[in-house]
């Protein structure tokens, strides 16, 4: 092809970039390599309808020197950088298409998982630092970040594309943009859309190879948009866990949103510290060094929630997952779809799915995610599926949490303020319908203070519920019939001493309470996770504590009283995952202390800086001067330990 | 009031019909061109030309093209930007679908591309319709959105400078948009945005201004 044809090719090809949409005005830029040492570029901020083949600037490509009329494009060093490196390339073309300035925009490489697409740009389009349009950062980046690609991710600017030909290189841009289009458009889609778990695991590896979760502005940032659009569907959230659990707004904000919001803002409030490498103690014989401990994110984590709180027990580990620098899988219970619905709603609107993505689904979605390698599995629910959690992640080594429940006791002795004990027991119990898993699961009363505890009781649920709690606005229903039967199941030819009414059309169960339950009590033969609340008395707190120490650990214990002695005897004696003095449930709603089972009731905890550190790998860095090199340690070994016990004792 | 149609102005007025409809007809054909919003104020030797409310800008003819006084015109506020800024000398009103959205939002829409720091300025505003406060938008970049009347105003020294930066603008709001689904799009530093916005009004668009300033010695 002469220089001719060439300069011809250059104005066809720039009216055909503005034909497909992928330049506006007098942005982008095109070339052609003429011979090894000049390059026919396109002029600086001519319109390309407007060019004619003299218009072209020839340049060389090593002084950059230009001969002709017009300035050529400020981005010369760029193309000529690209024909110096790769002496095969024949055309560049430098665009700002709009999908590809999505990605230049957020500063994010392009995941291709087009079998085609491949072929052409590898499994990922690269991403090219910043640098100032013209200078020479911006040329060095994108030159290092193309390597041999046929394509790169300009940040903040457009892509740049090559190939042997201009025809090539045109095609390469096509395809590239078209490439971010479909990622972008199937983003809008991907809540309708299912998608491979494989596939989205895959993007989440990329992206989070790329880094960008770690940097804490990003997590701040991450944080912040969750925030805002839980603020923007509040109203959506309410209706979901009203159809769900008609949970009132009230509840719904005390228990599930208002959670959520404090555990971001925490996160917020002290991510900087938190993130920061701690330097610790070192021992002598590491002498001269410094010790550092690193907080590293673990990649990619699963978080699988329960249909109870189905919000707050999704969104409180994913902040703590996403302040920690994690990519995230999250999995709603399938008994909770509103509230699924909403969650898989503000993550695809929040976040890209190789960043944070929701699965929803049942027992067969479970069991797809738990056979892929997640780097960390955190997971709420009950005991069996636990089991299986902990059995799929054994296979892959990946570290759990895991928070159960269980049978949490709740003892009322006879120093127990009872009015007030009551009071608090029955909005602990009774809330969210008794399906909670750190709801007191049954009481140990004294014997002498059970009828004035009944008594007491009865009257608050009246208080709090009305006579006819099952029509209580602010009381919330079973989740779904097969609970509401097994329920039902659990009082059957029992003595009741109080019901609050039954209704299955509407899967509503008032409050129920068992007063002359005992151990052997078919409610006492697994968690209730309802509203029923059966009463053994005890005469002796040491008999309690023999009684419980035969039992599974619980999740919680709650103890009423007023004597020191008692507070001391069952936080010092019986093991249980955290609880009350005088009061339930109220320990989880903080940051500052870590919520969690023990034994049979759960592994491993979270809530504000121990959310952090659960989805935290802590790396211990030891770095060691090159000055000193104690030769203590290397042989021929003596005899003599002396100067060796010196060190190690 | 209708152009005068005599014979040595008619001969300007066909150069800045014909460069008028030219740019109506660009804005015809971008998404969310609506008549009842569309709008291009000019400013040239003196006068101040407006294009007719109403008027269809795939199909523009001299008649929808006023020259108006402050007594006259339906956008005094406009009028008013022209007049008493050398800088501006050409607006466009217009209610593109991504720069409503962005208005909607309320908050400042921030440069995450080199185009927009360039060509529109590192922060667009949205503000009430009000002339202080549209003035201060348009003194910081070349766009703003006015909230309560739902329209973007783009200005430049020219139309053509006018039209492209909304054509940024709407590109730039978009992107911003869609960049959501990717973590959210991150601003340029302002410092940098701002060099690279001055040496564009400097130096680079010389050339754009050459061949634009022969468009109807606009």
């Amino acid at each position: 092809m002469n220089e001719m044809e060439m300069r011809e090719k250059l104005v066809d090809y720039g009216k055909r970039l503005v034909a497909a949409g992928l330049v506006q005005g007098t942005w982008g830029n095109l070339s052609m390599r003429l011979s090894e040492e000049t390059m026919l570029v396109t002029p600086s901020g001519l319109d390309y309808n407007r060019l004619s083949p003299a218009d072209m600037v020839k340049v060389d490509v090593r002084s950059l020197e230009h001969e002709g009329e017009h300035k050529p494009t400020s981005e010369k060093g760029l193309h000529a950088g690209i024909y110096q490196r790769r002496p095969e390339i024949g055309a560049v073309i430098h665009t700002h298409s709009k999908y590809a300035s999505v990605f230049a925009a957020a500063g994010r490489s392009v995941p291709v998982v087009q079998p085609e697409l491949k072929r052409i740009f590898g499994s990922q389009v690269p991403l090219a630092k910043y640098g100032l349009p013209g200078t020479k950062t911006l040329k060095k980046h994108t030159i290092e970040a193309l390597g041999d690609n046929n394509g790169c991710i300009m940040t903040a600017h457009g892509m740049i594309c090559c190939g042997r030909t201009m025809e090539e290189a045109f095609d390469h841009c096509l395809k590239l943009e078209d490439c971010c289009r479909q990622y972008i458009e199937e983003g809008y889609e991907r809540d309708e859309k299912i998608m491979d778990i494989k596939e989205i695991l895959e993007r989440q590896r990329s992206f989070f190879a790329e880094g960008v979760t770690k940097d804490l502005s990003y997590r701040r940032s991450a944080l912040l948009k969750l925030r805002n659009a839980v603020k923007r569907h509040e109203n959506e959230i309410f209706d979901a866990l009203y159809k769900d659990l008609g949970k009132s707004a009230y509840e719904a904000y005390e228990t599930e949103i208002g959670l959520v919001y404090s555990e971001i803002t925490y996160m917020l409030k002290h991510l900087d510290r938190l993130a920061r490498p701690k330097r610790v103690a070192t021992p002598l014989s590491n002498f001269p060094s410094k010790s550092l401990i690193y907080r590293e994110p673990y990649g990619s984590v699963l978080i699988m929630s329960p249909w109870n709180y189905p919000f707050q027990l999704t969104l409180v580990p994913l902040a703590g997952a996403l302040a920690a620098g994690n990519c995230a899988v999250v999995k709603p219970s399938a008994y909770s779809p509103a509230v699924s619905h909403i969650i898989a709603k503000i993550i695809s609107e929040t976040f890209s799915e190789c960043y944070v993505h929701t699965v929803t689904g049942g027992r067969e979605a479970n069991q797809n995610l738990l056979s892929q390698k997640f780097d960390y599995i955190f997971f709420t629910g009950g005991k069996a599926v636990g089991r299986q959690v902990m059995e799929a992640a054994a296979k892959h080594l990946s570290p759990v949490t895991l928070e159960l429940g269980g049978k949490s006791p709740c003892i009322v002795d006879e120093s127990a303020n009872i009015p007030l004990a009551a009071r608090r027991i029955v909005w602990g119990k009774f809330l969210n319908c008794g399906q909670t898993c750190v709801a007191p699961d049954y009481i140990l009363v004294h014997e002498s203070v059970k009828s004035k505890l009944l008594a007491a009781l009865v009257k608050n649920i009246e208080a709090l519920y009305g006579e006819d709690p099952v029509n209580s606005k602010d009381y919330s229903k079973i989740v779904n019939e097969k609970h509401f039967d097994r329920l039902t199941a659990l009082i059957e030819g029992e003595d009741l001493y109080y019901s609050g009414g039954i209704d299955r059309d509407r899967l509503k169960m008032g409050p129920v309470i068992i007063d002359e339950a005992s151990w052997d009590s078919k409610a006492m033969g697994e968690e209730i996770f309802g509203p029923i609340l059966p009463m053994i008395e005890f005469d002796d707190l040491r008999r309690v504590k023999k009684e419980l120490e035969g039992r599974p650990k619980p999740l919680a214990l709650y103890l009423f009283t007023r004597s020191k002695a008692s507070m001391k005897y069952v936080t010092k004696n019986i093991s249980f995952g955290g609880g009350c003095i005088n009061d339930t449930i109220m320990h989880l709603a903080t940051s500052n202390m870590p919520f969690g089972g023990v034994g049979d009731s759960g592994m491993g905890n979270y809530h504000g800086s121990y959310s952090f550190r659960t989805f935290t790998h802590e790396k211990s860095v030891l770095n060691k001067s090159n000055l000193i090199d104690v030769p203590l340690r290397y042989p021929p070994y003596g005899r003599d330990t002396k100067w060796l016990r010196l060190f190690l004792k | 009031m209708p152009m005068e149609k005599g014979s040595d102005m008619r001969k300007m007025d066909n150069n800045i019909f014909e460069m008028i409809n030219k740019y109506a007809e660009e804005l015809s054909l971008m998404d969310g061109y609506r008549r009842d919003v569309n709008k291009i104020m000019l400013n040239l030797a003196g006068n101040c030309y407006e294009t007719a409310d109403d008027a269809d800008f795939a199909a523009l003819s001299q008649d929808d093209i006023e020259i108006v006084s402050p007594e006259d015109t339906s956008h005094f506020i406009e009028y008013k930007l022209l007049q008493g800024n050398h800088d501006i000398n050409a607006l466009v009103l217009s209610a593109t679908p991504y720069c409503r959205q962005a208005a909607k939002q309320g908050r400042p829409l921030i440069a995450a591309l080199d185009d927009m720091a360039q060509i529109v300025g590192y922060r667009v505003e949205t503000v009430s319709y009000d002339e202080q406060a549209v003035k201060n938008a348009l003194k910081k970049a070349e766009g703003c959105f006015v909230r309560d009347k739902g329209v973007t105003i783009t200005c430049g020294r020219n139309l053509y400078e006018a039209v492209v930066a909304l054509t940024i603008l709407e590109k730039s709001a978009e992107v911003n948009l869609k960049a959501e689904a990717l973590g959210g799009a991150k601003p340029l530093p302002k410092i940098e945005a701002d060099f690279m916005r001055m040496i564009y009004k400097k130096k680079y668009s010389k050339a754009e201004q050459e061949v634009k300033s022969k468009e109807g010695d606009a």
